[in-house]
């Protein structure tokens, strides 16, 4: 049945149409990978309206293409500007710009760009593999262990993306808040509608979306001005470029570590790739035979960080799909996407929606491959969209935001919710509240209650009672006690040590 | 982030559950339709109000460390989001009044000129961007923009 799926997925890709989409996907993720203080989340929050009629073997991936290649592109100005792309590529600066300012730009991009495609590349592989492994479990699941996977899911995000538990789980509690709005899963009653029509099918995600995350971005932008990059005068030989690729194939046990601890960090929602790049980072210099050498322009410091941001995808792509947990912000636009194509994430993407998932791996695969080898190719000339300045960028995005908002349901009040959530995006930004758990929870909320109720109607009240539904409450448990234990933990050492 | 900041943040978070909560449990009959939006909004009001309990403990710092000092420099201030965010308000109304087809060159148009961009760029940018958002929009997607309220109807 694996088999069949595998093909049947590799028909969907058949569809000129789907190429389109995908070339689409990469030409945006290139834009906005490349254009420091823009992101993959931005690109796909922008694209999200354009799919809301597509079916969604077309409709996906586009947003698969985005996020094959943003992070690819991100090195490109790490490297020859000394301005990561997106914050991924943060750790590729330490060795990729002193190995520029060494005259050996062409070397450090050609082995940031290889090892980050086919780090992709390897993800996609492994998360393959793991399809058949994770089945049984799929298989064996009901609506009680969907009730606790969707808070296992919260429970990652809250905790462990950037900023503090705290926050991160108010977010994620406003986020459930705002799901109730509109009709009621079970009595049908209409919930905080004010008595309004408007309100009676819920916020509008896409006007969510793009106000949490598109506008805000634009927003600071505009008010930090000018162009993040000054000068973007490089010059590579073909030849430096191609040194760089076989150093990925010379340096091969240091791509694959790196790989490996991206893939792994990709599967664990929440805790994203910048941690995976700076772990890639930090077990080359640990391993290697000339630590005091990093930071000075190594090419392993280049290939380890790079080799982890792409490998995460499959990783990270694999888990939303499968369990309808998202292992990224980006994977969250991702769940809701396959929410307003209809899709619903979860155990459901194996079983019914199997070749889909296949399809969306193999665009993957493919959109790391074509990413990188884009790059190596134009990469001087990508820099420079490094250096639009934001007063031209900024219309013209903030436009189409406003047009993607308008364009899913063609409600003019759509826009006033798209003001607001850019106001409660801003305020999150500047108060280090956490964005993706909120929309993670404006997201799950609506089936995590009817799934609470389902289970409550067919088992009891204590329809936890079993196997996977203990399982997956022991982590949740375990995941809020585990950082507060550390700390007293470190703090009796400490103490002790002291003494 | 200065500590009046996390104490405004918190406080915002807590009021706006309180508000929720109580509208939830005023305002709907059944039990089952109440359930989740009270365990919610309670649980976030509790949160909150743990966060700002904390914060107000807290014992201020000395007024003006380097710290402090740092943080403001690097961030941008709200003036400058009030700026950028009237913009965005000023096109809402005219997408409003007068539609998406003319809001939007004149949106464009509007901006460029005020930031430092000849006439003549400021005009092509605006004409490309109408042009590529008829295109997109209109011609592939189908979509039927807003015409506004005073050439709407």
């Amino acid at each position: 049945m694996v088999v069949q799926a595998f093909l049947q997925g590799l028909q969907y890709l058949a569809d000129p149409q789907v190429w389109g989409l995908v070339t689409i996907g990469i030409i945006v993720g290139l834009i906005f990978g490349i254009i420091p203080g823009l992101s993959s989340i931005v690109a796909m929050s922008v694209l999200l309206p354009f799919v809301f009629l597509m079916p969604p073997e077309i409709a996906l991936p586009l947003f698969v293409g985005v996020m094959a290649v943003a992070p690819t592109a991100g090195s490109i100005t790490a490297v020859l500007l000394n301005v990561p792309g997106t914050p991924v590529n943060a750790a590729t600066l330490l060795d990729g710009y002193p190995m520029t300012q060494k005259g050996e730009g062409g070397r450090a991009l050609g082995a940031a760009l290889w090892a980050s495609g086919m780090g992709g590349i390897i993800g996609v592989v492994f998360a393959l593999v793991m399809v058949p492994l994770i089945l049984p479990i799929i298989y064996a699941m009901t609506s009680a262990d969907m009730v606790f996977l969707i808070l296992m899911g919260l429970s990652f995000i809250a905790v462990l993306t950037r900023g503090s538990t705290l926050k991160g789980c108010i977010a994620a509690g406003i986020g459930l808040m705002l799901s109730q709005i509109g009709p009621h899963v079970v009595t049908g009653v209409s919930r905080y509608t004010f008595g309004t029509v408007y309100l009676l099918n819920g916020l509008p995600v896409i006007a969510l979306v793009l106000g949490l995350f598109a506008l805000p971005e634009m927003i600071t932008l505009a008010a930090r001005g000018g162009t993040i990059a000054q000068s973007a005068d490089v010059k590579l030989s073909p030849r430096d470029v191609l040194q760089g690729c076989l150093d990925v194939f010379r340096h091969w046990t240091v791509w694959l570590r790196g790989s490996i601890i991206g893939y792994i960090i990709g599967v664990i929602p929440g805790i994203g790739a910048s941690t995976a790049t700076w772990i890639a980072y930090g077990q080359a210099k640990q391993t290697s035979k000339y630590p005091e050498k990093f930071g000075t322009g190594v090419v392993e410091g280049v290939i380890a960080p790079e080799s982890a941001n792409n490998a995460k995808e499959g990783g990270a792509l694999l888990c939303t799909l499968a369990l309808g947990i998202p292992g990224s912000a980006e994977m969250v636009i991702m769940l809701s996407a396959l929410m307003m194509v209809g899709v619903r994430p979860g155990p459901e993407m194996l079983t019914m929606h199997l070749p889909l998932s296949f399809s969306l791996l193999q665009v993957l695969f493919v959109g790391s491959f074509i990413g990188a080898l884009i790059c190596l190719l134009i990469a001087p000339s990508l820099a420079k969209v490094a250096l639009i300045p934001a007063r031209i960028l900024v219309p013209l995005v903030t436009v189409v935001i406003f047009i993607g908002s308008f364009a899913g349901d063609e409600r003019f009040l759509d826009l006033a919710v798209l003001l607001i959530f850019t106001l409660v995006g801003l305020a999150m930004k500047r108060y280090d509240f956490n964005r993706p758990a909120l929309l993670l929870g404006f997201i799950l909320g609506d089936l995590f209650e009817k799934y609470l109720f389902l289970s409550i109607g067919t088992a009891g009240p204590f329809f936890f009672l079993r196997p996977i539904s203990l399982s997956i409450i022991a982590i949740i448990i375990l995941l809020f006690i585990w950082s507060p234990a550390k700390r007293r933990l470190a703090s009796i050492t400490k103490g002790g040590a002291a003494s | 982030m200065t500590r009046k900041e996390k104490i405004y943040s918190f406080a915002g978070a807590l009021a706006f559950a309180l508000a929720y909560l109580i509208y939830g449990m005023v305002s709907m009959r059944y039990f089952q339709s109440k359930l989740f939006p009270v365990i919610f909004s309670g649980t976030v009001a509790l949160l909150a109000a743990a966060g700002l309990i904390a914060e107000l403990r807290k014992k201020e710092p000395t007024a003006g460390t380097g710290k402090a000092k740092g943080e403001k420099k690097e961030r941008e201030s709200w003036g400058q989001y009030v700026r950028i965010g009237a913009w965005c308000a000023g096109f809402l109304v005219a997408i409003y009044l007068i539609g998406f087809p003319l809001s939007i060159p004149l949106f464009v148009l509007s901006y460029l000129k005020t930031h430092r961009t000849g006439w003549l760029g400021s005009i092509v940018t605006a004409v490309l961007a109408g042009g590529i958002i008829y295109g997109v929009f209109i011609m592939v997607l189908r979509v039927n923009l807003y015409r506004g309220i005073l050439f709407g109807v």
